[in-house]
């Protein structure tokens, strides 16, 4: 069935019962409501008001150097400071994880917030992204839980960056400037003051994607998104243009860089598959799922390897037990990585999963 | 801004229709006044950009200056909305060869869709009825909260987030009612024989 005449078929839905949901709608649009969002989001920029003074005076504990040299550090005057950053290929790369420098710090005036972040892990990466129906950022060294409008941008360099975002139509070319007016390092992060009016630029395509990264020229295009699991997924209407699709990556990619889609597939009714996603910096990783049917049991293993450095190279994510019911528990880290659970090569969104009985439990 | 807008006097429905039906151009004027901040929640629910929302809301404005009258319809704002619909849809396809992210409605008409794929409907007009009709008769078995909660995130692509916060509850509360909704839409469906 089209999601078309979903549609229509909604359209002759009898008006009082629309009416209802038109009530419901204004309420979130009610002045109440958002005063009320208003006042978290005031909570909220107040705690991250402090969270700034503490850190802006942190490093004067830590270094002999003066407020004023410091500062010079963390904002190098402009001249020099794209020189310096032109060519980031050539700055040393990370050896060891380290809490994300704060070099900006704006009073969000949103409920939630936008941030660009420059990974030190993967150099030559933006990361844009909001915590959406998140609290805003406090802790600079937490990035907030990843929402569909998080994304990572390769760039070359700043000139490069820009024609990117330009050449996306929907990249507003203020939004340019200021990046490059406020052009950090490697490690920094950003955060925007006007959420509302960023457009996130379009959706890269998925084979796009793959090109993209094989091409050498970036490190990863990466779309950290429920949208972009979905598109991946949903597009598949058959177990067979699945199987395709996965074919056409595995030939596409190589065995290093390739997203593992692994899947364990059930012909019967209780077939199920587990396809993961993992979307790091560096790319898509590996991960690792065996399933083992025992008595009314599937067991599901996953093991993921990481490239983030703070995690390590490879850890075990979760022993899971599946019982026949469907109750699945997953563990990950929390930070990174979806898990959809797909059932009879449909995909399941975590609305289902969650209907499922399965939790999420992070360390 | 806020005090002088406080200060204007919004008209009612039928005052607004009158307009229309005068066929005084302040119809749309007030319209827009009055439904303006509306239109464009519900448009983003359906469209990613804002320039998309905007042109949406100016058409949907223009076809109620072109079908009212004949049109009188008993609410403006659940006239205006379908009409909002159907130009997003229509917006939405016309740019659906670019890469977009898809909207909120996009995802919840997903889960309908996954929901419904077994079902016998056709996907001509008679099945679009059909439909209706059975999602019609669903509602009506449901309480008013559930159908409230059903044709905010189906039909006007209502966030979970969004419908959370209205009612107050946790996004998980409203993944889970939406699911079971889902559950028994499918039970129903079934056993009207809709279902194969």
């Amino acid at each position: 069935m089209k999601k078309s005449t979903i549609h229509n078929a909604l359209d002759l839905l009898d008006e009082s019962y629309i009416s209802e949901g038109i009530e419901l709608f204004e309420k979130s649009l009610s002045p109440q409501h958002k005063k009320k969002k208003h006042f978290t989001r005031i909570l909220w920029v107040s705690a991250l008001f402090v969270l700034v003074c503490v850190l802006s005076l942190f490093p004067v504990f830590l270094s002999d150097k003066s407020p004023n040299s410091t500062d010079e550090a963390r904002f190098p005057p402009s001249s020099s400071h794209s020189e310096e950053n032109t060519d980031l290929s050539e700055s040393p790369k990370p050896t060891h994880y380290d809490p994300y420098t704060l070099i900006d710090f704006e009073i969000l005036p949103y409920y939630g917030s936008f941030y660009l972040y420059f990974p030190e892990s993967a150099q030559n990466t933006l990361q844009i992204g909001s915590s959406g129906t998140g609290p805003v950022i406090t802790d600079p060294t937490i990035l907030p839980e990843f929402d569909d409008r998080t994304m990572f941008f390769p760039f070359e360099s700043v000139e490069n960056m820009v024609e990117m975002f330009t050449a996306d139509s929907q990249m507003p070319l203020w939004f340019a400037e200021y990046i490059l007016e406020h052009f950090p390092k490697s490690g920094d992060m950003i955060l925007l003051p006007d959420f509302e009016n960023i457009v996130v630029p379009t959706l890269p395509q998925s084979f796009q994607l793959g090109k993209a990264y094989l091409s050498g020229e970036y490190y990863c295009v990466q779309v950290l998104s429920d949208h972009f699991t979905n598109g991946l997924f949903n597009s598949f209407a058959t177990q067979e243009e699945y199987a395709d699709h996965y074919d056409r990556f595995s030939k596409d990619w190589s065995d290093d860089e390739k997203i593992r889609i692994l899947k364990t597939y059930d012909e019967q009714t209780d077939g199920l598959l587990l396809c993961i996603t993992d979307y790091l910096q560096n790319g898509f990783k590996y991960k690792r799922v065996e399933t083992t049917l025992t008595d009314g049991f599937k067991k599901v293993h996953v093991v993921a390897t990481y490239p983030f450095p703070r995690l390590g190279s490879t850890q075990p994510i979760s022993d899971t037990v599946l019982p026949q019911d469907i109750t699945l528990y997953i563990e990950d880290d929390g930070l990174y990585g979806s898990i959809y659970l797909t059932q009879l090569g449909k995909n399941i969104s975590y609305e289902e999963l969650f209907a499922f009985g399965i939790e999420k439990h992070t360390n | 801004m806020n005090r002088l807008s406080r200060n204007v006097k919004i008209l009612d429905d039928d005052q607004i229709i009158e307009l229309f039906f005068s066929r005084n151009p302040s119809a749309i004027e007030e319209t827009q006044r009055k439904y303006a901040r509306y239109l464009f929640s519900v448009a983003r629910n359906l469209l990613t950009s804002k320039e998309d929302c905007e042109e949406c809301i100016n058409d949907t404005y223009l076809a109620l200056w072109d079908s009212i009258p004949p049109h009188h319809p008993r609410s403006l704002k659940m006239f205006a909305t379908s009409i909002l619909r159907k130009h997003a849809t229509d917006i939405y396809r016309k740019k659906s060869r670019q890469k977009r992210i898809p909207s909120e409605l996009i995802l919840s008409l997903n889960d309908l869709e996954y929901c419904l794929s077994d079902s016998t409907f056709s996907d001509d007009e008679q099945g679009q009825k059909q439909l209706a009709q059975a999602l019609n008769t669903f509602l009506k078995n449901l309480s008013k909260e559930e159908r409230a909660l059903f044709v905010a995130r189906y039909y006007l692509g209502q966030s979970v987030a969004d419908i959370a916060h209205a009612l107050n509850i946790s996004t998980y509360a409203v993944y889970r009612s939406l699911s079971k909704q889902r559950v028994k839409l499918r039970e129903f469906l079934i056993k009207e024989g809709y279902t194969v």
